[in-house]
Parts: structure tokens; sequence; C-alpha cells
């Protein structure tokens, strides 16, 4: 009868444990198993996929090539930049003596940046009575403005905070209107 | 069923149950966490795998031709920075550029100076015997904006070719230096700007920091701040300090079209040199 039941059995003086915890705890250990397997198939998957994009990027250096090309630009841009900075000054100041006739150009200050270039202009336009807004300078500002490089413009009749009073220019004993300009300019 | 059998049963039910438990927290769930991690990374992998074989063939590599215009501009950024012994060496240099260029340009009035004072007077055209009009010029109102301009040349913070210099392989014992150099002249204004443009054209490579001009007086006045680069052997009060400045103004996209097209060659023969158009008033 208790050999019947199966769960345990004495005979002969020996014990008989039940064999469902073995067969239980073999389940288990094969579900382990398998899924450590699987884990080890998938990491062998995943080497070989860096490998592979590995041996891609080796044989196809986009990276590389991109690196190589933006340090040629740099580099021409470093070797064009000093003729280009003093030809856009120099063409500026051109253009800008045909709006303002150079008499007129009390003082020009220009600092040059890696793509363009701010200055400070002041102008002495003579006052024609009784015209109170002169419409000479607002004309002229307007062509400046029309300047393709210029990118900000603004004027004003009162010297710049950054100007030392002595370098403040003087109209004429009354007879310019004195005006100061501010700007920004692209290098061409 | 008799009672002890039922308690010897459910205690081996939950005995079985708790090994089951350990298993999932202790094996299982580890397990299939890392199995789904792996799985997107193998996926993420794949995904780049085929990106990157996507954006390749869409992308021009170099070829031998291409190639050779890198080392040809490597050799040009070499040969454009002079290599000195000392800064006196490149000053002289640029010195003899400037003074070069004004005889060119027929510059009636010139004169040199270097960390603001006056230098080598017999380089400009006020000799000895001759009387000087720039100087009464530039020391009445123009020192304080000369030295400025002196000032923000050598002010390693507003170094400008970080990225140049990060890119370039130095000769031994050599140091990328920079130094400021003034010039005053006195010219009409045509003459005057033809050297604003040609100031640059020198074996000194100089770069306009700042430019005053006067254009009133009855001949127009100008002086420029000018900066140059050169390579000097062994340790310079000039020499510009490394990781100084920054690469803002030089940032190329990464994704710019330009990256991925063959360079035009045409671009290394620009030179960026021109003369100005007529028609100066």
């Amino acid at each position: 009868m208790r050999e019947r039941a199966g769960l345990r059995a004495i005979g002969g003086g020996r014990r008989r444990w039940p064999l469902w915890p073995v067969f239980f705890t073999l389940v288990l250990a094969a579900v382990s198993l398998l899924l450590h397997a699987e884990k080890s198939r998938r990491r062998e998957e995943i080497r070989q996929a860096k490998e592979q994009l590995a041996a891609v990027v080796r044989a196809r250096p986009v990276a590389g090539a991109k690196s190589q090309r933006a340090m040629f630009h740099k580099a021409r841009f470093f070797l064009d930049y000093p003729a280009a900075a003093s030809f856009g000054v120099a063409d500026f100041i051109r253009r800008l003596a045909v709006v303002f006739r150079p008499r007129e150009i009390l003082d020009l200050r220009i600092d040059p940046g890696l793509h363009g270039f701010d200055f400070q202009l002041s102008v002495a336009i003579a006052r024609e009575a009784p015209v109170t807004m002169p419409w000479q300078f607002a004309a002229r500002l307007e062509e400046l403005r029309n300047f393709p490089e210029i990118a900000r413009l603004t004027y004003t009749e009162k010297a710049p905070a950054d100007t030392s009073p002595g370098e403040i220019p003087r109209s004429r004993g009354g007879r310019d209107w004195v005006f100061f300009i501010t700007g920004q300019a692209e290098l061409q | 069923m008799r009672p002890g059998k039922l308690a010897r049963t459910l205690l081996r039910l939950l005995a079985a149950l708790a090994v089951l438990a350990a298993f999932v927290v202790l094996d299982w769930y580890p397990a299939v966490k890392e199995l789904g991690r792996m799985r997107r990374d193998r996926s993420d992998l794949q995904r780049r795998l085929k990106d990157y074989g996507a954006m390749a063939s869409g992308f021009v590599f170099p070829d031998r031709e291409e190639k050779a215009l890198f080392a040809r501009g490597r050799a040009e950024l070499r040969r454009a920075l002079l290599p000195v012994d000392d800064d006196s060496a490149w000053i002289a240099i640029a010195l003899l550029d400037l003074q070069a260029q004004s005889r060119k340009d027929r510059l009636p009035r010139v004169r040199f100076m270097v960390s603001g004072q006056a230098w080598a007077p017999e380089l400009g055209t006020a000799g000895p015997a001759r009387p000087d009009p720039l100087a009464a010029w530039l020391g009445n109102r123009q020192s304080a904006g000369i030295q400025e301009g002196c000032r923000i040349a050598s002010d390693p913070g507003r170094f400008p070719w970080q990225a140049i210099v990060a890119g370039l392989e130095m000769r031994p014992g050599r140091r990328l230096a920079s130094r400021p150099l003034a010039v005053a002249l006195e010219a009409p204004l045509a003459a005057l700007l033809d050297f604003v443009n040609h100031v640059s054209w020198g074996a000194a490579r100089l770069e306009i920091v700042r430019l005053h001009l006067e254009a009133r007086a009855p001949v127009p006045r100008a002086w420029l701040v000018l900066r140059g680069y050169y390579l000097v052997r062994g340790p310079s009060p000039w020499a510009v300090p490394e990781g100084a400045g920054s690469d803002d103004g030089l940032r190329v996209d990464p994704d710019s079209p330009l990256l991925w097209q063959r360079i035009d060659p045409s671009l290394f023969c620009e030179g960026g040199k021109r003369e100005l158009p007529a028609g100066i008033p």
C-alpha cells in the first residue's frame, strides 16, 4: 500500500525518497539552460554584427573622409582670410567714399572678424537752411543700407558710448550735421 | 485525507513554489531581461549597419586626385607659417614686406610701429632729416586706439584659429606665435585703399585687426593694426598658448553637403587676392 502510494517505501531497511522533486528541479534547470544558451547565441550574433560594422567602417571610412575635407576647407579659409578681409575692407571704403564724399567722412573705424566686420563711421553733412531734417543724409544712409554686405545699420546724432571725448568729431562751428553710423557687414 | 498527510502535501507544494521562485528571481528574470537588451542591441547594430551602407553608397569617397589636393593643402599651410629663429626675425620680414608694398603703392608718407612705438624709422618715409607729419597726428588722438588694437591682436582669448592649430603637424622645437604691428599712412584715397588691399599679400600674410581712417584731412590718413602668425624656434613671449582662443568661427557642419562631395580643385587656385575695381572718387 505504501509503495503504491509512491510517497515513500521502506523495504529491507532502506528509505525510498520521492522522485518528483528531482524531476521538478531538472525541468527548472533545463529552462535555465535554454535561457543561457539563447543568451550565448545572441551574444555571438552581436559580436558578429559589431565586427561586420567595424569592417564596413574600415572599408568605407566616411567619417575620416569627412574630417579630411573639413580640415581642408578650414585650412583654405585660414589661407584666404587675410586677403579676403583686406579686400573686403578696402572695397567697402571705396564704395563708402562714393556714397559719402571723402571730405564728409570724419572718422571711420573698422574691426574685421572672421566672417564680417563691425564699423563705426562719423560723417559731417553740410546744413542747408532752412531744412531741418538733412534729407541728403537720409538718402545716403539708404544707399549705404543697400550695400549687399550690410547686415545691420544704425545711426545716431550722439557719439557711441565707447568713443572717448577726445575722439568725438566736432562740427565746423555748427555748419555741419554730424552723424554717427554703426553697423555690421559680412565679408563677401 | 488525513490532516498529517494534507500538511505534508502543503509543505511540499510550498517547498516546490519556493524553489520555482528562487529560479525565477535569481536566474530566469535577469536572463530574460538581458535577452531583451541583447535583442535591442542587435536590432540597433543591424539598423546602423543598414544606415551606414545607405550613407556610404551616397558618399563620394576621395580619389587619388582629391588626396593629392589634401596633401597640397597641408603643404601650403606649412609654407604659410614662416619658420623663424626668433620674434625679431619675423618683425623684420613683416616690416620689409610692408615697406616693399608701400613703395609699390607709392605712398607718400608711411610709418611703422611695433608694440605701439615707432620702429625702424628708416623703413618709413620719415628719416632723421625729414619731418614726420604723421607723428603729431598719431601722438595726439590716435595712440590709445592703436594700443587698444594691439591689445586685441595679442589677446590669446581672441585667437580665432584654434581649429587650424589643432590640426597642424608642428616641427619639433617650433611653436606658433602671433604678434601685432601697426602702420600709419597718409596718401590719396586711391593709393591708401590699394595699400589696405595689398597689405596681406606679402610673405608675412598680415591680417587686419583694426583700421582707422580720417578722410577729411587735406590728404586722407589712416592707421592699421595688423597681426601675423609664424613658427618660432624656442620660447617666445608671443607664442600662442596651447588651447588658446576658440574654433567657434570655423565649425563645419558634419552633415554639410560640402563634405559629401569631392572638393572642387579650382578652390585651390583662388588665393583670395583681388585688385580693387576702378572707381575711387
